[in-house]
């Protein structure tokens, strides 16, 4: 077997006994009543009409307000970005400010961001706080990832600064911005769930914890596994696309 | 920057967005006259803490407190995987796709899940801050075990050291720079991941705190409590980019 083949099926093996072993808990009641056997899970809440649509009604308001999010996040995020580019005295302060921001939990914010916006906005505003982060850092780095040989060239040619942000600082920033959307993607999706847990009208979040409350393990179990799953595919979609339009930019 | 500015000219280059969202809240309140029910101000906040040192202590310790063993245990734990998955390459196979697969699953949204499962008490807690900080320590450690450093290699392997030898002498000196990065991103999230678990489980500190206020309508609390936790994060995360800094630089 060639190394890359056994390390494809090594990797699914993995995948498998982590999956079988999730299933013999749940079947033999290991874990007590509150794991249940993933396949009785799915089968239950996808095999039931009513709470099939529960689930996808949710997770069509979590995408939606993920999306919101991302959308505003990454302009919000971009144009910080960009105005540290511009106004180089204003950079530094940004950049502290930005990294303080993130690494005050939201939990602490909520109140206060419930007053700015309402229980039904928190979502989407979390969501682009969850990824307005990631593009202001790719934004704000990208814009600065100028090769010198191309600066030299665009100063002996004469080129305004206008020109030489339009031509080469945004192309350059490029491959940043679209490593800062693979995690901006997934970034909003977390925060929409999060921001769904104070006080959302529905929402994936919602329905994990009024599932969590009423003891419904199975419901709980299936919303999560959509919840993970989502955030993974915001993932990969946009890692696809980085490395599809990447290539044209590196 | 140069040593030679001045202490005030620092503040205003690093601080300025903070200074400014202190005038803009301060006027928010002034402008629209809104009583302190409503929006308390920014000095009416810091004197309250002030007056109720006691109120804040507690909770404030119980967090943090709360905050140490899940981070210490998912550090160890993501370092003992790492290195068995360094030293075989079955295990490799086997944990390496599923875990880099696993890390992008966010974590801190299965609380309802494993509160559910280990029950509303600070193992649930523990629970999640581990595993916030197990992944990147994981990847981060793994990731410095495998760094290739030919010539330092090559001497190990002329003086005839065996695998575990590298291992600890050459590759776990080599991968400590990879635990401090892991610990400087995970340390300040776990104190936000223990609020929201003792928010939403109702299981003491400054997360039931919350919970408390808003129901009595004590904004002043809600703000105090904000504040508080924005520092004591932002505390969290200087004091372990500076370690990252300053040891972080002996193995490299």
């Amino acid at each position: 077997m060639s190394p890359r083949k056994k390390k494809i099926v090594l990797g699914i093996l993995g995948a498998l006994i982590l999956i079988l072993a999730a299933e013999i808990i749940g079947r033999l009641g290991l874990a007590g009543k509150a794991w249940p056997a993933p396949t009785d899970a799915i089968s239950s809440v996808l095999g039931n009409k009513l709470s099939r649509a529960l689930l996808f009604r949710s997770l069509g308001a979590t995408l939606a307000s993920a999306g919101t999010g991302l959308v505003i996040g990454s302009v919000v995020g971009m144009a910080v970005g960009f105005l540290g580019f511009l106004l180089p005295v204003l950079r530094a302060g940004l950049d502290q400010t930005a990294s303080i921001l993130n690494t005050i939990p939201l939990v602490a914010l909520a109140p206060l961001l419930i007053a700015l916006v309402g229980p039904q906005g928190m979502s989407v505003l979390t969501a682009a706080l969850g990824s307005g982060f990631a593009m202001f850092v790719a934004t704000a780095s990208g814009l600065l990832a100028v090769s010198p040989a191309h600066a030299d060239f665009f100063k002996v040619s004469g080129s305004s600064r206008l020109q030489q942000v339009i031509r080469l600082s945004l192309p350059s920033a490029v491959p940043s911005l679209l490593g800062g959307l693979t995690l901006a993607g997934s970034g909003a999706v977390l925060g929409a769930v999060l921001g769904e847990w104070f006080g959302a009208p529905m929402g994936l979040g919602v329905l994990m914890i009024s599932s969590m409350q009423n003891f419904q393990v199975k419901l709980l179990f299936v919303v999560a596994l959509t919840a993970a799953l989502v955030s993974l595919l915001a993932f990969y979609a946009m890692a696809a696309i980085q490395k599809m339009v990447g290539r044209r930019f590196s | 920057m140069t040593k030679e500015t001045s202490l005030p000219a620092r503040i205003l280059t690093l601080g300025w967005p903070i200074l400014a969202l202190l005038v803009i809240w301060e006027l928010v309140a002034d402008l629209n006259g809104y009583t302190d029910l409503l929006l308390p101000r920014p000095f009416g906040v810091a004197s309250y803490v002030f007056n109720n040192l006691a109120k804040f202590a507690e909770p404030t310790l119980v967090t943090v407190a709360l905050a140490v063993p899940g981070t210490l245990l998912g550090l160890t734990v993501g370092c003992i995987l790492a290195i068995l998955v360094w030293y075989s390459s079955i295990l490799d196979g086997l944990i390496t796709p599923t875990t880099s697969v696993l890390q992008a699953v966010p974590v801190v949204a299965m609380l309802p899940v494993i509160g559910r499962l280990v029950g509303y008490n600070e193992i649930t807690v523990i629970v999640i801050v581990m595993l916030l900080s197990f992944f990147p320590t994981f990847v981060l450690v793994l990731g410095r075990l495998r760094q290739v450093n030919g010539s330092s290699e090559d001497v190990f392997r002329a003086l005839g050291a065996g695998r575990w030898n590298t291992l600890l002498r050459l590759l776990i000196p080599q991968a400590v720079p990879g635990l401090l990065a892991a610990v400087r991103m995970t340390a300040p999230f776990s104190i936000g991941a223990v609020i929201l678990a003792q928010y939403l489980l109702s299981i003491g500190g400054l997360g039931q705190l919350i919970t408390d206020s808003i129901v009595r309508s004590d904004t002043v609390t809600v703000w105090a409590i904000a504040c508080i936790t924005s520092i004591v994060s932002i505390i969290v995360f200087a004091l372990t980019k500076r370690l990252e800094d300053r040891v972080a630089v002996h193995f490299k």
